[in-house]
């Protein structure tokens, strides 16, 4: 009886457990989501919600005048399959950027998204 | 022209569609009906099994260009080199369409030349199954992940078996009337009846242990469009299961009385349970790339 209780209660959790989601949510990102940063940031880190394909996922940077700023290859943390870090080549001066970012998870669906954060006061 | 994100289900269907006809019709071949029957019923529906294979490497085929396009959000990306070389070397939905070329090349061979019934199930078996190697099945790590697939393959095969042995059915029903397989086809009957409830039992089992895996909850939230597609296809296969007890329970102990009409009605029942498991398809080919949530 105990060992049914027991077995239940941990298929429950291994089932229930509600962390895991198909398709790749943005879960966080640094600068963050309308946010203001000082100082301008040397990549744009983007936490999603599911493992990336790293080679089919990305994010492109854009200025208010619609003009993009170059970034280099994104990669993966490598402690963190969910974590995608895109580094900022070019220069940002004070003003309002646009992140549009996509995003191919492992188990084969792609997501997409933007959002906007300022540098400066 | 269509979209991408149109076409893709689209591809998904032909693929689902091919690979249960093949698996189900060499099923009943192997397994359900005896040799001699098998052979009758092999020899009539040649042509079903050797399109149905056809179409299963045919969507194969399509499938890698069509996902790079709905990567690329346009259908110049389906034949962009880096794409379709990044989605075939770096993603594991590239490594898994790789074994679903393979197993379809090798199924196509097994039908244009003389193989066994088994060699045929085993093959089609297996590029049913290879569905669970990509799609909703992966979106989990560990043994939850491992345990989520091995589930989702056993419905395919659970499902695809109930489903596609039911295109062999009206062969084996025609067959009762002709003396030389009556026999034959009476016992086939019996073991397609024991073996449909294992078959309805466990696709119905791993439907809800997959349903719990991906949601994590019960699908009740409408305005989620995945949560209601899935609820239209469990309603379909409410439909479906009892238009099989019908069949099995109402239908078949008829034909002591009146063996004419109860053929007759076994019949339509299994066309009308074709016609909401072809439904069944195509709800699955459209939700199952949607977002759950």
């Amino acid at each position: 009886m105990k060992t049914t209780t027991c077995t239940l209660a941990l298929l429950s959790c291994l089932l229930f457990d509600g962390s895991a989601w198909a398709h790749a949510h943005l879960r966080a990102e640094a600068p963050a989501a309308d946010g203001t940063v000082g100082t301008a940031p040397a990549a744009l880190s983007l936490t999603f919600s599911e493992g990336l394909e790293i080679k089919l996922s990305g994010a492109t940077l854009k200025g208010s005048d619609g003009k993009a700023v170059s970034t280099g290859a994104p990669s993966l943390s490598p402690s963190d399959d969910k974590l995608m870090m895109v580094p900022i080549t070019g220069q940002l001066g004070a003003g309002i950027y646009t992140v549009q970012w996509h995003a191919l998870a492992k188990d084969g669906h792609t997501t997409h998204g933007t959002y906007q954060f300022t540098v400066g006061h | 022209m269509i979209a991408p994100h149109v076409a893709l289900p689209l591809a998904r269907l032909c693929f689902d569609t091919a690979a249960i006809a093949a698996y189900g019709i060499s099923g009943f071949i192997a397994w359900v009906a005896p040799k001699r029957l098998g052979q009758a019923i092999a020899a009539s529906s040649n042509f079903l099994i050797v399109a149905a294979g056809s179409l299963a490497l045919l969507s194969t085929f399509a499938w890698l260009p069509i996902e790079a396009a709905v990567i690329g959000d346009s259908w110049q990306s389906a034949l962009d080199r880096s794409t379709l070389s990044a989605l075939l070397c770096d993603t594991a939905m590239g490594k898994a369409w790789l074994v679903r070329l393979a197993l379809s090349l090798l199924l196509a061979a097994a039908l244009l030349w003389r193989s066994t019934p088994i060699a045929r199930l085993a093959l089609s078996g297996l590029l049913l199954a290879s569905l669970a190697l990509t799609g909703h099945a992966n979106m989990d790590e560990g043994a939850r992940g491992v345990l989520h697939i091995l589930n989702d393959a056993l419905h395919l095969l659970a499902a695809g078996a109930w489903l596609g042995s039911l295109l062999a059915l009206p062969g084996c029903l025609a067959r009762l009337r002709d003396p030389a397989f009556c026999t034959e086809a009476k016992t086939a009957l019996r073991r397609f009846s024991s073996a449909g409830h294992l078959a309805v039992a466990l696709a119905i089992a791993t439907g809800i242990v997959n349903t719990v895996l991906v949601l994590g909850r019960w699908p009740t939230d409408f305005t989620s469009t995945y949560q209601m597609l899935l609820v239209a296809k469990i309603a379909l296969v409410a439909g479906m299961t009892g238009l099989a007890l019908v069949n099995r329970y109402i239908f078949v102990p008829r034909m002591v009385t009146e063996p004419d009409r109860a053929i007759i009605q076994i019949r339509n029942g299994t066309y009308a349970e074709l016609a909401l498991g072809a439904g069944v398809l195509a709800l699955v080919a459209f939700f199952g790339i949607l977002d759950p949530a």
